[in-house]
């Protein structure tokens, strides 16, 4: 059996159920269902679901990423010291902004390992800069007072002895 | 989509996950730069993201293992900030000059280089890591089931590399390390350097079997002098103790009849707290909380007397003991808890008169009664701390020969003899038991330890186990033997019940002028098989 996903262009996509399954929005929308009233309301090709917030090249990268873990389950929790499988680091990427179509869409959609690799994309490009780095990473200027960030540091106590030079 | 994707405009939750991504020193960068990632951490209704940082990288420190009183509440922020401190510092720490040359024979004080007094205190959390590792449990026979302990972990990845250790642990070939360095590698156990340096087993031995190293004010034990009375470990000496009886066990281990799991070795797993098999439900006593009751092993490691009195005293003997001669024996300890909290019903009762010689009765007098320190008569010898008498309670005569021992009351000086088991068998602490020790209170035990070229076998002996004022587990065990009464006083490496177990300092317990001294090991068994030795090696023990 297999689904079509229309994304916000109105491109459509035909996917198979393995496939659309990791989008939990569309596992609820499709097959959930089954579970409350008594039948599926995809039982065949010719339904699809618009997922409005969704542009076609994000879709189709999501989809990429589900075609891959449609037969493995991908990490879901995570910790500072955790090694994400090489795949996954070269599919998410260095590029801040694309991460952050990815994550914002991977949230709606409901896809929690997609989720947690996008937020580990984000801390890898934090990975090591200093708050000045940072700053103009995002864009944005620092809104600290110089009184605020000597205050910052009395409370960061001694963490100022060893953070990175700036 | 979002008319602009921005890090900021997420919800919170996902920065949240996002920051618990990044290492802590991350994190702080991240609060630097933006208001808004700021409010993510530091949140006045919840610690939660300080509590993840630290679960992230280190075991919950509120768990404890059965029996064990809960711990305070944890202030999470602190304590992340105070271990990301120590690992920075240790990661910055230039590797320290080891000197080359020993310490004896160098004319002019080699330049020391101790780490500043900031990185002591910085590092001394580091121990403390390790004594807040997760608590494995045991099976109902009372086996210890292994359980990965990330602050392990952590540990053994910030001491893993050759260069690390060599900053960080040292040998006690530099002199005047800092306490922190030698109690790390006390910790740590045996370096690869440690294993083939012929002259960091000298240096060790040389700390270890020079007797003026032992003395009244450091209770002929591995304690640091004038401490007002209380034992605090000598962290120097019980680092020697390591090396030394670490490659000794490393030499005579072929011979002993000992699985894996029993053979003694010190490693950062072993010395967590609570690793040491626990009795079986059935066996165990109620309120044992150094896991004493049950069977343990011990090695006594000693010089020949001639090699002993030719170093210390002769003025001729040789330069190092690099190449010195050691024996080391095995034995297995059947240990039973007498008592808690209170001294046994014999240790207190009744007091030997003076005149009678300790060595008359043979039968009674490896398990005698103690003299009751409240007796003058008697011959013993007694230590207070000053928190239990006042200066002016002392008679000028005692005064005065405590002016070149400050801290140490001789109210007592031993004239000819003492009782095994009397020694210290009370102390002043049990009077006045401070707030630690109402949580572990004085464990009194009895047992017996058979050996295999002992002469009887089996030997009797006593002691007790306390919890001193910093939270080391302090031992301490008298014995007659071969005509002799000896005393061990000693420190369990790692904590309350740890696998490693305990390294103390035996001597005679008349403690005569050129009496000897030297190191053992005590451990608990993981399997309850009695120790055997093959004989063929131990030839030279019948000279």
């Amino acid at each position: 059996m297999s689904i079509t996903l229309i994304s916000k262009e109105g491109a459509q996509f035909l996917v198979s159920k393995p496939v659309a399954d990791r989008i939990g929005v569309v596992r609820d929308c499709a097959y959930g269902a089954d579970f409350w009233l008594g039948y599926a309301v995809a039982t065949d090709d010719s339904m699809g679901i618009t997922l409005a917030n969704v542009t076609s090249s994000i879709l189709s990268k999501i989809l990429v990423w589900c075609e891959h873990y449609k037969d493995m389950e991908p990490l879901v929790d995570g910790d500072s010291n955790m090694e994400f499988p090489e795949w996954d680091m070269a599919y998410i990427g260095h590029d801040m902004n694309q991460i952050l179509f990815v994550l914002e869409a991977a949230d709606y959609l409901h896809i929690p390992g997609l989720l947690l690799l996008a937020c580990k994309g984000i801390a890898d490009v934090l990975d090591g800069r200093n708050p000045r780095g940072i700053c103009d990473l995002l864009g944005i200027v620092m809104d600290f007072s110089h009184r605020q960030e000597v205050d910052m540091d009395k409370e960061n106590g001694y963490w100022r002895w060893f953070l990175h030079p700036t | 989509m979002y008319p602009k994707a921005h890090l900021l405009n997420l919800p919170q939750e996902i920065l949240e996950s996002t920051l618990l991504l990044l290492d802590p020193l991350d994190v702080v960068s991240c609060i630097k730069a933006c208001g808004k990632l700021r409010s993510v951490v530091y949140n006045e209704h919840t610690d939660y993201m300080w509590r993840a940082m630290v679960l992230n990288l280190f075991d919950d420190p509120r768990e404890r293992a059965e029996g064990e009183p809960a711990p305070d509440t944890v202030d999470w922020m602190a304590l992340l900030q105070a271990r990301i401190r120590a690992r920075e510092v240790a990661q910055s720490i230039l590797p320290s000059n080891i000197v080359r040359r020993s310490p004896r024979l160098s004319l002019k004080p080699a330049p020391l280089t101790p780490p500043q007094p900031l990185h002591q205190d910085t590092l001394s959390v580091l121990p403390q890591i390790l004594a807040d590792s997760a608590r494995p449990s045991a099976a109902p026979s009372g086996a210890i089931i292994p359980r990965e302990s990330k602050n392990v972990l952590f540990l053994e990845e910030l001491l893993g590399t050759a260069g690390r250790q060599s900053a960080l642990l040292g040998s006690p070939l530099t002199p005047g390390r800092a306490s922190i360095s030698s109690r790390l590698h006390a910790l740590h156990g045996l370096t690869a350097l440690d294993l083939v340096s012929p002259r960091i087993r000298g240096v060790a031995r040389e700390k270890v079997y020079t007797m003026r190293n032992y003395g009244l004010a450091s209770f002929w034990g591995p304690f640091l002098a004038a401490q007002k009375g209380a034992r605090k470990p000598d962290w120097g000496m019980l680092e020697s103790m390591m090396i030394v009886l670490g490659r000794n066990v490393l030499d005579s281990r072929d011979r002993w009849s000992l699985t894996e799991e029993d053979l003694p070795a010190v490693t950062l797993d072993r010395s967590r707290p609570y690793t040491q098999r626990r009795e079986e439900e059935a066996k165990a006593v109620e309120g044992d909380w150094a896991g004493v009751q049950g069977r343990w092993y011990r090695i006594v490691s000693f010089m020949d007397y001639n090699d002993l009195w030719d170093w210390n005293w002769s003025g001729s003997g040789p330069k190092t003991l690099d190449g010195a001669f050691e024996v080391v024996k095995l034995m297995t300890l059947d240990l039973q808890v007498m008592s808690i909290g209170v001294p046994p019903e014999d240790a207190v009762s009744d007091a030997r008169p003076p005149s009678s010689p300790s060595g008359s009765s043979e039968d009674d007098s490896d398990f005698h009664p103690p003299s009751s320190p409240s007796s003058p008569n008697s011959d013993t010898i007694e230590l207070f701390d000053h928190a239990g008498i006042g200066e002016e309670e002392l008679d000028d005569a005692d005064a005065d020969a405590l002016d070149h021992l400050p801290h140490v009351h001789i109210l007592h000086i031993p004239s000819i003899t003492l009782h095994p088991g009397g020694f210290n068998m009370i102390t002043s602490s049990d009077r006045l038991p401070s707030a630690r020790s109402r949580k572990h209170p004085t464990i009194y035990f009895s047992g017996t330890s058979t050996g295999h070229t002992t002469d009887p076998p089996v030997t009797r002996l006593r002691g007790r186990v306390d919890m001193g004022e910093d939270g080391s587990v302090l031992w301490r065990m008298t014995s007659r033997f071969s005509g002799h009464s000896w005393v061990s006083e000693g420190v369990q490496i790692g904590g309350v019940q740890s696998q490693t177990g305990v390294l103390a300092t035996w001597s005679e317990l008349e403690h005569e002028d050129h009496g000897p001294a030297g190191p053992s090991w005590i451990w608990k068994s993981r399997s309850n098989t009695v120790a055997k030795e093959r004989r063929d090696f131990l030839a030279f023990d019948q000279q």
